[in-house]
């Protein structure tokens, strides 16, 4: 991995997402005034030296609708790579793409209410920055890769949410074994020939 | 109780009632002299349930299990099954190669099934049919321990089992009454049942406490005309049966709970004339060993799935001869998968066949739970079952009773915030009611978990 540009700088760029990005898409097929999320992965595709998408690739873009908040995180990371700093520094190309479509984005996007977290709320917009930088290889300047790496599991959405649910399942399952052993303390056993 | 009615409630608690056994289960039932009934039990076992129990017993006769210190390959083979199935097994097992690094598994102890018991209970397991067996708290940790009626349901063949090597011939399936557990306690549940895996055979449980009886003679009576096979206990109960002169005897007598000594051994011999076998068994393991009917200070491992081993204080199995701590691993109790599970007994083991038969591996010298009886300033007697019997209704997780050479009883006891001043007050009232109100019994709460070796009874008057 290389040094990147600092968490703050990253940060930064994340806070300044102009209005325009948080509008909605356009319908497939259609036409408007809203987001057309192809067109603007394709122009940071070729910005940053990559291949333009191919058709495949469109239409599950296209067909991604239904992952809650999936679309808009694309676009905001769209906008967190589209800057000076990835322009010139370009990463390897495939890498933006392969992060793109990963399971990690939909994934990331379904355990947030709503996407703007990932800009209003400290913590998520560190993860997405460090998210954005760990997807090409990078880790924040002024940090080294295993302080990153750290820092990086301790905001992981994903994991906190797995965490969080095992907790309620583990919590659930307390409590109907508490209630089952309860109920039927009160009630009689089996009956058995010896005791203890 | 109307007839339809009976049958209704008898089928509700025994699945598999065929009419034919509605003869015995009247015949206990509606004895002249039979017990005033306080509560109504059955097996619960339905078909399937009641397959797994003959499944068990035909693998208890031709599979005996024959081991040293380390566990055989089906329970390396269930360990790795319930490895997948329950949250505990998943961390103490994680990164530990069960055949090779057997002796770094982290024993579960008893403290453990009181607050981590949902990490135990397997994930998949379906608590509809949980029950729970009380217990009568001789170890000073009362543990209320889920169970599955099939898995109560083994404790028939596994106690057939025993008493067979200890020479019992007399079938006790049938039209009969296979066996009376007796009590002796102030206050307990008595019943009468059928079990199917008996043919419908009946058993009772009873209180020889006057007070749970017509009249003064009416225990007796009765006993002896239930003529049942064998009678279940604890030395405690024989003692007062052989005490009130009760004539009966059965063809073999099955003690259980409280360990017993020589001299009450020999007592029981000589009263009852019949095999007098001791067993080891546990609320949260069930039977786990039977005395040797040609050593009965020897205690051979009695159920095929369980692996037994004495370890000591670091988790290391002790060498053959050397004491230490008794640990279960293994069972049937789909609720209570058992993982080195410590049962706060000491004992050592002896391995190699042995000269009554049996190739599974003993337990010598077992410092199992002692009887102990408590004094009224009168004389009166009480059992210390009876004192577990009401601790154990409040959430206490350890306690200790001690009575000084003055009378005087202490009670401590290390209990969560759910035991509120007032149920404390309600159990000292409760306790000193079994002295007549004659002695005081001051509580002393211990902040921190009493010593699991602590003796959970100890009484210092002398006699």
């Amino acid at each position: 991995m290389k040094e990147g540009p600092s968490i703050e700088y990253m940060l930064d760029r994340l806070t300044a997402i102009p209005a325009v990005f948080m509008k909605e898409f356009n319908k497939a097929g259609g036409s408007g005034t809203g987001l057309e999320l192809s067109a603007i992965v394709n122009d940071l595709l070729l910005d940053t030296g990559d291949k333009p998408l191919n058709p495949d690739e469109i239409k599950k873009l296209e067909n991604s609708a239904n992952k809650k908040n999936y679309r808009k995180l694309i676009v905001i990371l769209c906008h967190a790579y589209h800057d000076l700093f990835f322009l010139e520094n370009r990463p390897e190309p495939g890498l933006i793409r392969k992060f793109f479509f990963s399971q990690k984005l939909p994934a990331l996007g379904a355990v947030v209410d709503s996407e703007e977290l990932f800009i209003s709320d400290p913590d998520r917009r560190e993860e997405l920055c460090r998210l954005a930088l760990d997807a090409v290889n990078l880790f924040p300047g002024g940090e080294d890769e295993k302080r990153a790496k750290e820092r990086l599991a301790t905001l992981d959405s994903i994991e906190r949410k797995k965490i969080l649910d095992r907790t309620r399942e583990a919590q659930q399952r307390a409590r109907e074994i508490r209630e089952a052993m309860l109920r039927q303390e009160a009630e009689e056993a089996a009956s058995k020939m010896s005791r203890e | 109780m109307k007839h339809e009615d009976m049958v209704k409630s008898l089928s509700e608690r025994v699945p598999l009632l065929k009419k034919e056994w509605l003869g015995i289960y009247r015949r206990m039932g509606e004895h002249p002299h039979a017990p005033k009934w306080n509560t109504l039990c059955g097996d619960r076992l339905f078909e399937a349930d009641l397959e797994s129990v003959r499944s068990f017993e035909g693998k208890l006769q031709k599979e005996r299990l024959n081991f040293r210190e380390l566990p055989p390959e089906s329970i390396i083979l269930w360990c790795s099954e319930m490895e997948r199935r329950s949250q505990w097994f998943e961390s103490v097992l994680n990164g530990i190669d069960i055949k090779n690094d057997w002796c770094r598994i982290t024993p579960m102890t008893r403290r453990d099934m009181q607050s981590k018991l949902e990490q135990i209970v397997p994930l998949d397991a379906d608590l509809s049919r949980l029950v729970v067996n009380p217990t009568s708290g001789t170890t000073g940790h009362p543990i209320p321990a889920p169970n599955h009626p099939a898995a109560v349901g083994c404790y028939d063949p596994l106690i057939q089992y025993a008493l067979r090597m200890n020479g019992l011939n007399t079938d006790c399936s049938g039209d009969k009454v296979a066996a009376i557990q007796i009590c002796s306690q102030q206050k307990t549940i008595v019943y009468h049942t059928v079990h199917s895996y008996l043919e419908g055979a009946g058993f009772a449980k009873i209180n020889l406490e006057q007070n749970c009886w017509r009249t003064d003679e009416s225990s007796a009576f009765y006993i002896n005309d239930m003529h049942p096979v064998f009678l279940s206990g604890d030395p405690y109960s024989f003692l007062d049966y052989i005490n009130r002169g009760i004539e009966y005897r059965p063809e073999s007598i099955l003690s259980t709970a409280i360990s017993m000594e020589k001299i009450v051994r020999d007592k029981l011999h000589g009263y009852f004339r019949c095999p007098v076998v001791d067993m080891y068994s546990l609320n949260e393991t069930g039977p786990i060993a039977y005395s040797c009917p040609h050593d009965p200070s020897k205690f051979h491992i009695l159920p095929n799935d369980i692996f037994v081993e004495v370890l000591s204080g670091t988790g290391e199995p002790v060498p053959e001869g050397e004491r230490g701590e008794i640990a279960v691993t293994g069972g049937r109790n789909p609720y209570l998968p058992l993982l080195r599970y410590l049962t706060g007994d000491t004992a050592s083991m002896n391995y190699g066949e042995c000269s009554c038969g049996e190739i599974s591996p003993a337990i010598v010298n077992l410092g199992g739970r002692k009887l102990v009886l408590f004094y009224g300033k009168s004389g009166k007697i009480v059992n210390s079952i009876d004192i577990s019997g009401i601790i154990r209704s409040f959430p206490v997780y350890t306690f200790s009773f001690i009575q000084r050479s003055d009378y005087r009883c202490t009670l401590k006891i290390a209990a969560g915030g759910e035991l509120t001043s007032r149920s404390a007050k309600f159990m000292k009232e409760k306790i000193e009611s079994l002295f007549d109100n004659e002695i005081k019994v001051e509580i002393e709460s211990e902040n921190i978990l009493l010593k699991e070796k602590t003796m959970p009874f100890i009484c210092e008057l002398e006699l």
